[in-house]
């Protein structure tokens, strides 16, 4: 397939240098009619030029307002603190004109409600057309002919770039805008759960194929999911978040054989298993209770409420962040404990007694 | 284990028909094109009982969600039969029809636009008993903080709130809470806990499982998360290209899948153990459309076993000893010939 488009398409991939990632102290307080709320309450991490970071964690922990926050994306009003380094340059301390030069050339996402971007009244080739010509100087058919390649990437038939959103399915509309995000081929892709709504086989392929380019390619990645097994198989590091904090982080092989954070714990123990045929279906692990509030956060370890090994000093003393092993950090006082808590934490008992924390 | 559901049929589906016309226009008109048809569901078949949950699966696009929504009559189907309770539902109307509806709900994949953004949560959640005029004032709110609960959302704190300060897994829950409302005999449950992390979905799932034995509740359960179906589900049925090719309890379907095209799903799933290297299998050839099924087997474009009769006729859904159908020839006409041998040793190198 090499028509002058994709040699064309290909050349400018290669002409991009892969970016790194720093964020620190990053915090992002919403305006909301009870009062601030602080989603993200001073996290840090780094992105290695080529390396996948997944970013994972119980539903409105804050993944999204981070992913968010790295394009400055967030509502007006929204308050953002701490540093955004892009191979050194602060994103936050940008301003307009160079911020619009940045986003989705440097650094594009894959929002979570991607199904919804895509405008109903025009035709899907129209919009991915465009959105490269307003980030780009080329003409209407070279930026057609890319559509169509990014099409086939994502497995779409090309003719299909003549339709409208709704005659696609669920899952259709998820890889249109996929394609658009890898339009502009930025060395930053922010993927905020991309694959969710696809089959496995399809699934598996865009993976692959994200991350065929990725790696050719140097392309930095975040990945935001819930399927541990998309972690395992894609990842290099994985963050874990738990209300608005990044509770554990690691290479992934660490994390997630050897999770230390009584959190990390749970949510591996909860993944599903199907049983064996004639084997009684093992109790699924649920860990009790909810998020605290974050308009008014507890003092000492945010998981408290819901820890089954919590004691006293837990509930007034906050754990900070720290290295256990090269790589490998835990905020839990008890870090050193975690063999026991791995094996008491694949006991359902275990996650069961603080039921009226719910 | 969970006891094989020996209830009566709670839904049927009988060569169950859902076809669009798309590109019907003005201008396809003028052009003097014809209006082309997608047959998004191309005759289905599937019971599900009172207290059973059944799961569907399949490539993006093959007709699940039409599936879901023509069942509970939110879509026409242009062809066969649904029963309800034994009762056919497929040409009522009216009353009867909004009857059926209260008592066949559906959670919607999307929490971004199937949630009102104008409303509160308690109003989503609450604006059914209002429709369907139940209860009193008090009665209804009760029922919705009722409703909030069981998914996991205090109502002190959520129901004023709107849904666009919610996280996206938060809004799922906002719909799953909005189906249960009703108690519905019936309910399809179209991605629920996809946007859920493992730990809020393992509570959501326990709760389908706790409805659907404790209530009597059928469930049909799309998703493409294959971990959860095989741990909730009783039975698992497989679509490919707007038709079941594999059916069955979801033990023996997923662990040792028959059809060619399940065994190529369950290829695709991600190992959670960073430290196994999973061999890759690849689908080839493009996904095909429901504007031009191919003729003979739908899965004939892309099967590495296709044979020239795969090509000519449509197999059957064929029965087998082990509780499951199977719609392939390699069961029927080609059964003992070397290309279902080479399909076995495939499908066992796949397997290991
Ligand atoms: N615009 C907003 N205004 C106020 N609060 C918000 C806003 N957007 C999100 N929140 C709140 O911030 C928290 C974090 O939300 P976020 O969307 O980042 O979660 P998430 O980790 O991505 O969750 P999920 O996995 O469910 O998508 C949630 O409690 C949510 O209710
Ligand atoms: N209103 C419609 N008009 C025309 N075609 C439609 C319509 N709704 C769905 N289709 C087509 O019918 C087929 C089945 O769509 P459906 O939404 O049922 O798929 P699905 O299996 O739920 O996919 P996903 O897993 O991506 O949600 C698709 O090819 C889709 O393009
Ligand atoms: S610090 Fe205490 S409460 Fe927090 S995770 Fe560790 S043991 Fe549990
Ligand atoms: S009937 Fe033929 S083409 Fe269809 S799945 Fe079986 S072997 Fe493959
Ligand atoms: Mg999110
Ligand atoms: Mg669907």
């Amino acid at each position: 397939m090499a028509d002058a488009t994709e040699t064309d398409f290909d050349r400018r991939l290669n002409l991009k240098p892969p970016v790194r990632l720093t964020v620190e102290g990053l915090r992002v307080i919403y305006r909301t009619r009870r009062g601030p709320f602080q989603a993200v309450d001073g996290i840090s991490f780094e992105v290695e030029p080529g390396t996948v970071l997944g970013l994972v964690g119980e539903s409105g922990c804050g993944k999204s307002t981070v992913v968010k926050a790295l394009m400055r994306l967030l509502p007006d009003g929204t308050r953002i603190e701490g540093r955004v380094l892009l191979d050194g340059q602060d994103l936050l301390a940008m301003d307009k004109r160079a911020l619009r030069r940045v986003r989705w050339n440097k650094v594009a996402l894959i929002t979570q409600s991607a199904m919804n971007a895509l405008d109903p009244v025009i035709r899907v080739g129209d919009q991915i057309v465009e959105s490269i010509r307003a980030h780009e100087a080329v003409d209407r058919a070279t930026a057609w002919r890319r559509a169509e390649t990014l099409f086939r990437l994502v497995g779409l038939p090309a003719h299909r770039l003549n339709e409208f959103p709704h005659q696609f399915s669920g899952g259709m509309r998820q890889r249109a805008v996929i394609a658009m995000a890898l339009s502009l081929n930025a060395g930053l892709l922010l993927a905020d759960e991309p694959t969710t709504a696809l089959d496995p086989i399809m699934q598996d392929q865009i993976m692959s194929r994200i991350r065929g380019i990725q790696e050719l390619l140097h392309r930095s990645m975040i990945l935001v999911t819930h399927d541990i097994g998309l972690v395992a198989e894609n990842c290099d590091m994985v963050a874990v978040m738990y209300a608005g904090q990044i509770i554990e982080k690691g290479p992934v092989a660490e994390v997630l054989v050897k999770p230390r954070h009584p959190y990390t714990i749970g949510l591996h123990n909860a993944f599903p298993r199907m049983p064996e045929e004639g084997e009684a279906r093992p109790p699924l692990i649920s860990i009790a209770g909810g998020l605290p509030n974050l308009l008014n956060p507890p003092p000492g370890c945010r998981f408290a409420p819901r820890c089954p090994f919590a004691t006293e000093r837990c509930r007034v003393e906050t754990p900070p962040l720290r290295e256990l092993e090269p790589g490998h950090s835990a905020a839990c006082h008890y870090a050193e404990r975690a063999e026991d808590f791995r094996r008491l934490g694949l006991l359902p008992e275990t996650w069961a007694v603080k039921e009226a924390a719910a | 284990m969970r006891q094989p559901a020996s209830a009566a049929p709670m839904i049927e589906a009988r060569d169950l028909k859902t076809h669009f016309r798309v590109g019907g226009g003005v201008f396809t008109a003028l052009a003097g094109q014809k209006p082309q048809v997608a047959r998004a569901l191309d005759g289905v078949d599937l019971t599900i009982r009172a207290g059973e949950v059944v799961g569907l699966v399949g490539e993006s696009g093959c007709g699940k969600s039409t599936l879901g929504m023509t069942l509970v009559r939110m879509v026409e189907p242009t062809g066969g039969e649904i029963l309800h309770d034994g009762q056919p539902i497929t040409g009522i109307a009216g009353a009867r029809l909004k009857a059926y509806r209260a008592r066949a709900q559906i959670i919607f994949q999307d929490p971004y636009s199937s949630l009102n953004p104008r409303l509160t949560v308690g109003r989503i959640v609450g604006e059914a008993l209002q429709i369907h005029g139940i209860g009193t004032r008090a009665d209804r709110t009760e029922r919705m903080r009722d409703a909030l609960r069981k998914v996991r959302l205090p109502p002190e704190e959520f129901e004023d709130r709107f849904p666009s300060d919610l996280s996206g897994g938060q809004r799922q829950r906002v719909a799953i809470a909005r189906g249960l409302v009703l108690d519905p005999s019936f309910i399809v449950a179209d991605e629920p806990v996809s946007m859920l992390d493992v730990s809020v979905q393992a509570g959501v799932l326990e709760l389908l499982d706790e409805l659907s034995r404790n209530l009597g509740l059928a469930v049909l359960y799309i998703s493409h998360d294959i971990a959860t179906v095989g741990y909730i589900c009783d039975r698992v049925a497989v679509m490919y290209l707007g038709r079941v090719v594999e059916e069955g309890p979801v033990r023996t379907i997923l662990r040792h899948p028959k059809h060619p095209y399940t065994q190529r799903l369950m290829a695709a799933i991600p190992n959670v153990d960073p430290l196994v290297r999973r061999p890759r299998v690849v689908l080839e050839g493009d996904v095909p459309s429901p504007l031009n099924v191919p003729a003979g087997c739908r899965f004939v474009t892309r099967c590495p076993y296709a044979q020239e009769i795969c090509r000519r006729a449509e197999p059957d859904l064929l029965r087998e000893g082990d509780g499951r159908t199977a719609r392939c020839h390699l069961y029927g006409a080609l059964a003992g010939t070397p290309v279902a041998a080479e399909a076995a040793k495939d499908a066992a190198a796949i397997a290991a």
